[in-house]
């Protein structure tokens, strides 16, 4: 068993600098979400060379990795997702996005090289294996509806036992985990409101329906539901983030817009807060002779950590890393579609610090400036190859 | 002195022909406020053209008409405002604005045709003149600061006894005049106020100042101002009209931009509400660690006319158009500058007809497919003729 454990620790080591090669070649070549095509390619090319790795296409963009072992056993899924953003790079690093507006700001390109460095060594212990490890190259976490649902209802979790995740984050030190029993990230959900009134001059309101002062009580309404009817045990947040109408300073506007979000964890108030937000809206348009368009969109599920495997993956991380590196967090208030994975199975996402120690150096995901130190991946590489030989190797 | 009545009646019909004319030639070739030069040249050379009169260039796209008469006595200014807006014309008149995006939706070019109408007039009659008739042509009615002001910075309200003008309104029933007692127009003034939070991301609230939060308390409260603090018995109108913040459902934003309009009579509360507006601003953005910037834009005062001159404008129009075609109406909530003549002498400012009996027909002012009869033009080169020759003539 020693000398296993040194096998492992020395595969891992020889995988470090290709890992951090692949991260520079996809940080340097984003794609969007849904979009992934050359990441996808890429990825399934370097599965495929690895051997002892089933290699197939879920979406046009995801791939999926099959790992069988000499014995029969458990499934477990590991999970990476692929996607970048949206945002003009600022880091200035010689690896920098090669394209205009597109970034890997969230992580996901180390993701990818992780887990890829994950399956080529798992690739080389076949033999050690009880059961299957299954490898899900995600697309499309940052876009909702998500890749992760695509994945399931093409039948890519089909038969798992478990389902292993894991996220850089850029503002924890460098090499600590941390880990949440229960909720870790929140349902996030949005919503636009148009109310239409009449509009009209400024200097006669008597004539119009002005919808900005329907808005404005909206707004009002809406930012009282969290302390007057949501039980204070519940965490839930919601923000009205826009509010758009009128041109003109002498002109009441036809027509206001009105945008936010909503975060919750616990599944009944997540289905509350839009028949609130409805009932908000339809009483005061009608008290104002105003109609209204409510548009409610459900997005990602939150994300729950199931406790046999979470305390399975923490004895991991402390067994590999040490106590020291090991930190039992709270939910965040962000969103994740790994969600779509653990409603199917039993699910752990962790989080990696690849931040500095100085919180001044770190800049924030989605920043232009967001970066990770790349002395993380190899940990990540760790922690995928350990939770799933643990995993299987359980009874 | 019936011979003359006659005389007067027919030299007023003799110049219908070219009012119309004029009135379509500035139809067709609209300038925007303080860019009147081609309106002004045109005047300029038709003022010359009559003789009798001396006709001067008051700003650079202003112009002054004096007749002075035969005999010593009082001076009594008419005036007409040239502008036209920018609105693309939508009429489809064979005379359509030719200058795109530039029309003249509010009829200044009757107003301006008018006056030339009622000076071709005038300036056959300067033998029989008491004292002098001056012609206002104004530039720029519709936009801030305005025009009368400059036209009485430059000197030419010195030594008059009296103002009178006219507006041509679309809405009412053609040859139809309405006259106010004291307020006609309302004080105009704007304001926009910028509401400096702290941006974050919609999920954690608790880390920014949100500014539409506290922009919607800022809206409720100004639009309590008029019940709650000025006295029913006096008209005012604060209207909110702008409420601009947000670019993403998921993120608090970091200010957001309210703007709005005033209407007042009552000089006391048109200098209360900005205090009031402030007061209100100050305290909400105090009570939520954010900050404010409110700029406040006094605009064109109230119109009020002036009781002896209305009652001579008043009777003239009776005595010219019958009891059946003058109404005393109450003020209206717009602006205008006119108020800067009546500000230094006794001024009369009415509205005369010139809509199709049925209101469905009539477009409103500003509207791209506004519209005034033709046949009001000659009633408003009468109402100039007979109105100055009374005010002269009058002890």
């Amino acid at each position: 068993m020693i000398e296993k454990i040194v096998d492992i620790q020395n595969l891992v080591e020889s995988v470090e600098m290709e890992v951090v090669q692949w991260r520079r070649h996809f940080h340097e070549n984003p794609e969007l979400s849904f979009e992934e095509v050359e990441t996808s390619k890429y990825v399934f090319e370097k599965l495929q060379s690895f051997g002892n790795i089933e290699v197939s296409w879920v979406t046009p963009t995801s791939v999926m990795g099959r790992l069988f072992g000499r014995q029969p056993g458990r499934v477990i899924g590991l999970r990476a997702d692929m996607d970048a953003l949206p945002i003009q790079e600022e880091t200035g690093l010689p690896f920098a996005s090669q394209k205009n507006g597109v970034m890997h700001a969230c992580g996901h390109d180390g993701h990818t090289a992780i887990l890829l460095g994950a399956a080529k060594v798992l690739s080389q212990l076949k033999d050690e294996i009880n059961g299957e490890i299954r490898f899900f190259f995600q697309h499309a976490e940052e876009l909702s509806p998500g890749g992760a649902q695509e994945m399931i209802k093409a039948g890519a979790a089909e038969g798992i036992d478990g389902v292993i995740g894991l996220h850089l984050g850029s503002q924890g030190p460098l090499g600590k985990f941390s880990l949440c029993y229960g909720d870790v990230t929140a349902a996030c959900d949005d919503f636009d409101i148009l109310v239409q009134g009449k509009g009209g001059h400024g200097s006669e309101p008597n004539g119009t329906v002005d919808p900005i002062a329907i808005g404005v009580q909206l707004v009002n309404g809406i930012n009282q539901l969290i302390s007057r009817k949501v039980d204070a045990s519940k965490r839930a947040v919601i923000s009205v983030t826009q509010f758009h109408g009128g041109t003109a300073n002498n002109i009441i506007p036809d027509r206001v817009t009105i945008g936010g979000t909503v975060r919750t964890f616990d599944p009944e108030i997540r289905k509350q807060i839009p028949v609130w937000i409805e009932k908000l809206t339809k009483g005061l348009t009608a008290a104002h002779d105003a109609t209204y368009q409510l548009d409610y969109n459900f997005g990602y599920s939150p994300t729950i950590n199931e406790e046999n495997i979470t305390s399975l993956v923490e004895h991991t991380i402390v067994e590999t890393f040490g106590e020291s590196n090991f930190v039992r967090s709270q939910a965040l208030m962000g969103s994740e579609d790994f969600s779509a994975f653990a409603e199917v199975a039993p699910g752990c996402f962790a989080f990696l610090g690849a931040g500095s120690e100085n919180p001044a150096e770190n800049y924030p995901h989605h920043h232009p400036k967001f970066d990770v130190k790349e002395e993380a991946l190899i940990l990540g590489v760790h922690y995928f190859v350990r939770t799933s030989l643990k995993f299987l190797n359980e009874n | 002195m019936i011979e003359k009545v006659v005389d007067i009646q027919k030299l007023v019909e003799a110049v219908e022909e070219e009012v119309v004319e004029w009135r379509r030639h500035f139809h067709e070739n609209p300038e925007l406020s303080f860019k009147e030069f081609e309106t002004s040249n045109y005047v300029f050379e038709k003022l010359q053209a009559f003789g009798s009169i001396e006709v001067s260039k008051v700003t650079p796209t202003s112009v002054l008409g004096r007749i002075v008469g035969s005999h010593p006595g009082k001076v009594v200014a008419l005036r007409a405002d040239m502008d036209a807006l920018p609105i693309q014309e939508e009429t489809g008149l064979p005379f359509a604005s030719k200058n795109k995006d530039i029309m003249h939706a509010c009829g200044h070019d009757g107003h301006t045709a008018m006056l030339l109408g009622a000076a071709k007039v005038l300036s056959q009659l300067k033998d029989e003149l008491k004292g002098e008739i001056r012609f206002f042509f104004q530039h720029a009615e519709e936009h801030f600061p305005g025009g009368a002001a400059e036209m009485v910075k430059a000197g030419v309200t010195e030594g008059i006894d009296g103002v009178i003008g006219l507006h041509l309104a679309s809405q009412i029933p053609a040859g139809k005049f309405f006259v106010c007692y004291g307020p006609v127009t309302a004080g105009t003034d704007a304001f926009d106020i910028e509401i400096q939070g702290k941006g974050g991301h919609g999920s954690a609230p608790f880390a920014t100042v949100d500014p539409i939060a506290i922009g919607v308390q800022i809206v409720n409260g100004i639009n309590q101002i008029i019940s709650r603090k000025v006295d029913a018995s006096k008209r005012a109108v604060i209207s909110v009209t702008k409420f601009h913040g947000g670019t993403a459902n998921n993120i608090i934003p970091d200010r957001v931009t309210l703007g709005g309009t005033v209407r007042t009579f009552d000089p006391e509360i048109r200098s209360q509400i900005p205090v009031w507006i402030e007061q209100i601003t100050k305290g909400l953005t105090e009570a939520h660690d954010a900050s404010y910037q409110l700029n406040y834009q006094f605009g064109y005062s109230s119109v009020v006319n002036e009781e002896k001159i209305t009652a001579l404008v008043d009777q003239t129009i009776v005595e010219t158009f019958g009891e059946s075609n003058r109404v005393i109406a109450e003020a209206i909530m717009g602006g205008e500058d006119f108020s800067a003549f009546s500000a230094v002498a006794p001024g009369c400012f009415v509205f005369l007809g010139a809509g199709s009996e049925k209101p469905e027909e009539n477009y409103p002012h500003h509207h791209p497919k506004f519209d005034v009869k033709e046949k009001s033009l000659i009633l408003g080169v009468q109402y100039y003729v007979q109105s100055a020759l009374k005010f002269l003539n009058e002890k």
